[in-house]
């Protein structure tokens, strides 16, 4: 199945730093929250995510999820990419230095003594865009 | 904390939010909206044929995102969402309410069948300073 590829007209907006994730719970109850991101070419959309937090339980109980970006300078404009998600330890830390590092954050220091984090890579199902 | 901190702190944020709905196929969708409060009520303008519309008729649990501000600051909720296309909500709601105008949108006004309000009653907030690193705060309906 090829990927679904990001329209180069909303590309830019992958650039933003903040987006929000949209997951469902094992009760059916959605959750929506804002959260950082790293995107590249190779590796897609990812997310690190402390475990013990309720969107990693949602993605852990329902698998698909949809990310949200809106143009900062024009609410109209938007990219919705819905997908599946796969989820990876990452017990060293690696992934979550990465993407510390685009925000000039420790994720070390966020979290308490004894969490993990996850590696979500959101393979893509659709991808809507608006404006 | 009070509901209407969590009112004030919303409204100090953003004109806009995002409302996640749970679809027919049990998956999240999330829209970018402009509510308002009224009656401790967060009220949605919509189209009556919205896909949020539909996914409340099947399953009202709701959540909803304020946008964050550059320092990170948000404000989590989560409700039970229902429907409202009756004249008598049209009008208590038309003008006055909203911080734009309705008519805008709507130019056939609030007798047109091609609008309604989605009202979500709050059952759970949760208000986060800097993403939540520098600190949250709740509120749980009664």
């Amino acid at each position: 199945v090829p990927a679904i590829e990001i329209p180069a007209s909303h590309r830019d907006l992958l650039d933003t730093q903040v987006a929000v994730l949209a997951t469902n719970g094992a009760d059916g109850s959605p959750q929506v929250t804002a959260l950082w991101f790293l995107f590249d070419d190779d590796e897609g959309l990812r997310l690190s995510l402390n475990t013990v937090r309720q969107k990693t339980k949602n993605l852990t109980a329902n698998g698909n999820a949809t990310l949200f970006v809106i143009d900062p300078a024009n609410p109209y404009r938007t990219l919705e990419i819905r997908g599946s998600v796969e989820i990876k330890p990452d017990d060293t830390y690696a992934f979550a230095d990465r993407l510390g590092s685009k925000y000039g954050t420790d994720l070390r220091t966020i979290d308490q003594a004894g969490e993990s984090r996850v590696v979500v890579t959101i393979r893509p199902t659709r991808i809507n865009t608006y404006g | 904390m009070e509901l209407d901190e969590i009112k004030a702190e919303t409204t100090r944020l953003s004109n806009w939010a995002h409302l996640a709905t749970v679809g027919a196929d049990g998956n999240p969708d999330v829209v970018p909206v402009w509510p308002a409060w009224h009656d401790d009520k967060v009220w949605i303008f919509v189209h009556a044929d919205s896909v949020k519309v539909r996914n409340i008729a099947a399953n009202p649990n709701v959540a909803m995102h304020w946008q964050v501000d550059e320092s990170g600051d948000g404000v989590e909720l989560w409700g039970t969402a229902t429907v409202h296309g009756d004249a008598e909500t049209k009008g208590r709601l038309w003008n006055g309410v909203f911080t734009y105008s309705l008519d805008d949108f709507a130019p056939d006004g609030p007798e047109s069948d091609a609008n309604c309000f989605i009202a979500v009653a709050p059952q759970r907030a949760l208000a986060l300073k800097q993403y939540g690193m520098a600190g949250r705060d709740t509120w749980r309906a009664a």
